[in-house]
């Protein structure tokens, strides 16, 4: 039986790079043109193929967003760059525009077609009709419960992709246009300025009326997913950072092999909810899966998004000789600190910083200046593309 | 180029009386962003009592699992009534339709997403009849899809404008979070920034977002005449019976005379502004943008 896949964003080729490295099976990504992140980084057409590369020579694979809505002017150019992107080798196009399912399915025989979420598909009746034009994936709605999903799967057997963590849309994707009217960016056409987050005055009333969501986190939900048939667990969020994907993607990726592996227990559950409550600016819910939304499911006034300064460097190198690491910094540590160091394949060690010092030997009595080069002692290997962050106690809260 | 009126109120004679003889009407479970939605029994009733009238049904909202056996027999029955058209926004009823064979047009309505010619196209090769344009486009852009597309076109040219519809109980949930009862239909927001207002309305599909500024499109009306297009939409939610009085038969003769001078469009436009008290062109002028900063 195919392992569930797990599927990464990813805004540039670095990003991509590790969130394949940290678990994913595949990743999805834009183009510079075409995609509903208009404002992320996006990749260029050699890019994609080197992309494309990278991740077939791990044996994974790469989804290209092509799911803006498309106005006439957007229209040009749009089988030639299809074309351009195929020959980049990528595996799929999530598409939401339903006229370029018709051109994929007469040119490009070996590329799978995914129904984009800004679709909004929310029954198995609308999977069945994609399943007739050739989509081989349709990815749901996220306003639909376990038991809707479950029923899609059993009744079309088309392979179905559900979103397990990021930030949710308040609105029916696809049928928003706040921004557009509120501040004249297309959210259909990648422009989205995100008005849901904004807090409106409510006529009558003093509290301020919003209607923003809580992230969505189905950690505790994984083996349900699994055990209904989900083909694919997306994770939103091409505009997040690489520590956001690192952690993120790890931590579902250690969730799905201690599944399959039959070694999930309550413990893990909690670190790794530790981990992704850690990683995050917003609390979480999920939303849908188990109940109509309300409004625990919401922000109201008040509400802040922390970041924290957990991470502390990526791990360029490892000299075996001197078990010491070559990091670029991202935030303040000094000796004394209490780290871990999370690696691609799941390990984790933890210590305390002895001695930090800068590329040319000389010793610093703290690190202060992100992007500059450290060298910090290490009790244990070190895999390249590690991250070090603090070791937070475990009964704190952010 | 007709009026379509998507009436307020289940009771028409007003409209019937001001000489509109085709109605898109909602059907009570499967619309959403309306007032009033008939029963299928209402509905024929009407339909006996109107026999005169050509009506479109109103599909639009999201369908889950447990609407899919309830709305197959439906449409079944609603084409045996000779309608006009169904509206659609879930690719289901498209579905179902095909499936089952069924007579009456179909109209491609998927609100904000009807935008480009090539999608009108597609969908024209299904077997969908009409398209009503989003009216998040310009003019001209909707005079280029009405160049490249066979399909009958509609344009939405009076109504406040649906800007977001979401499946959560948004104002149910806000009024929980304050401790207060939710005791109005319509509410008011206004934009911190821009100071801009919004109107929310809750109903069991969930809750929508309308633009407090009511659309005219008096001015861009006389293109989509000279283009032929199909229908001429107005959504008559909140607009009072006084201003549709006079605005109504204000279109019907620019729907009827077709051509215009310059002089007599400008005035037709003023007497609009004048009666709407509105002159909100919506994005019938407007481009929006999508990408804030040089992308590579």
């Amino acid at each position: 039986m195919d392992r569930i896949e797990l599927l990464s964003p990813a805004g540039d080729l670095q990003r991509l790079k590790l969130a394949l490295l940290y678990g994913a099976d595949a990743v999805y990504i834009g183009g510079r043109d075409y995609s509903l992140r208009a404002n992320a980084t996006n990749f260029s057409i050699e890019e994609i193929k080197e992309a494309c590369t990278f991740a077939h020579s791990l044996g994974k694979k790469v989804y290209l967003t092509v799911n803006i809505v498309f106005h006439n002017e957007d229209l040009e150019g749009i089988f030639d760059y299809l074309d351009k992107v195929v020959e980049a080798g990528i595996d799929a196009f999530i598409v939401s525009d339903p006229f370029i399912i018709s051109y994929i399915k007469e040119h490009f025989k070996d590329v799978e077609i995914h129904v984009s979420t800004q679709n909004s598909t929310t029954n198995y009746e609308t999977v069945e009709f994609f399943k007739k034009q050739g989509v081989k994936r349709v990815v749901l709605a996220r306003e639909l419960s376990k038991n809707e999903i479950k029923e899609i799967i059993d009744k079309t057997k088309v392979d179905i992709e559900v979103f397990i963590h990021g930030a949710m849309c308040t609105f029916f994707s696809g049928r928003c246009t706040l921004s557009n009217y509120v501040t004249n960016r297309d959210s259909n056409r990648g422009g989205c300025s995100q008005v849901c987050r904004f807090a409106f005055a409510l006529k009558g009333e003093e509290t301020k009326f919003t209607m923003a969501t809580k992230d969505l986190n189905m950690a505790h939900y994984i083996k349900d997913m699994i055990e209904i048939g989900v083909k694919s667990l997306k994770v939103e969020g091409r505009m997040r950072s690489e520590y956001y994907l690192a952690t993120v993607i790890g931590t579902y990726r250690k969730l799905i092999d201690a599944i399959y592996n039959d070694e999930l227990t309550s413990d893990l559950i909690k670190e790794c909810d530790f981990i992704l409550d850690r990683v995050a600016n917003r609390a979480t819910s999920t939303h849908y899966f188990l109940k109509e939304a309300d409004e625990t499911d919401q922000y109201y006034t008040g509400r802040q998004e922390l970041s924290n300064q957990d991470y502390l460097g990526y791990i360029l190198d490892y000299d075996e000789k001197t078990q010491e690491v070559l990091l670029t910094e991202r935030n303040y540590f000094e000796p004394g600190t209490d780290v871990e160091i999370f690696m691609p394949s799941g390990k984790v060690i933890e210590f305390t910083v002895q001695e930090i010092k800068n590329q040319e030997g000389n010793i610093l009595d703290a690190a202060r200046h992100p992007e500059e080069l450290l060298k910090i002692k290490v009790p244990d290997v070190v895999e390249k593309d590690s991250m070090m962050r603090i070791k937070v106690p475990r009964k704190e809260v952010v | 180029m007709q009026l379509l009126v998507c009436p307020k109120t289940k009771d028409i004679s007003f409209e019937v009386e001001q000489g509109i003889t085709s109605f898109l009407l909602g059907l009570k479970g499967y619309t959403t962003n309306q007032d009033c939605c008939y029963t299928l029994e209402e509905l024929k009733d009407l339909l006996n009592k109107y026999p005169h009238i050509e009506v479109f049904i109103l599909l639009n909202k999201n369908l889950f699992n447990k609407d899919l056996l309830n709305i197959e027999e439906i449409l079944k029955e609603l084409d045996k009534l000779s309608l006009k058209g169904i509206f659609f926004y879930d690719q289901a009823i498209l579905s179902i339709h095909q499936r089952l064979a069924l007579k009456t047009p179909l109209v491609w309505n998927q609100t904000h997403l009807v935008t480009n010619y090539n999608t009108c196209n597609y969908y024209l090769n299904q077997g969908v009849s009409y398209a009503l344009l989003a009216s998040e486009i310009t003019l001209d852009e909707m005079l280029e899809i009405r160049k490249k597309t066979s399909l009958n076109l509609m344009v939405t040219i009076l109504g406040y404008p649906v800007m977001s519809h979401s499946h959560r109980k948004l104002l149910t949930n806000y009024f929980k979070f304050i401790h207060k009862e939710k005791d109005k239909k319509t509410y008011e927001i206004t934009e911190p920034v821009g100071k801009q207002n919004y109107l929310v309305q809750e109903d069991e599909t969930g809750t929508s977002f309308y633009d407090a500024l009511l659309l005219n499109g008096t001015k861009p009306l006389f293109s989509l005449v000279e283009a032929d297009f199909s229908y001429g939409v107005i959504f008559e939610k909140e607009i009072d019976n006084k201003k549709l009085s006079k605005i109504i038969p204000l279109y019907q003769k620019i729907m009827k005379q077709g051509k215009f001078t310059d002089e007599e469009k400008d005035s037709f436009v003023q007497e609009a502004n004048h009666i709407l008290q509105s002159d909100s062109t919506g994005f019938f002028y407007k481009r929006t943008i999508y990408k804030v900063k040089k992308n590579g």
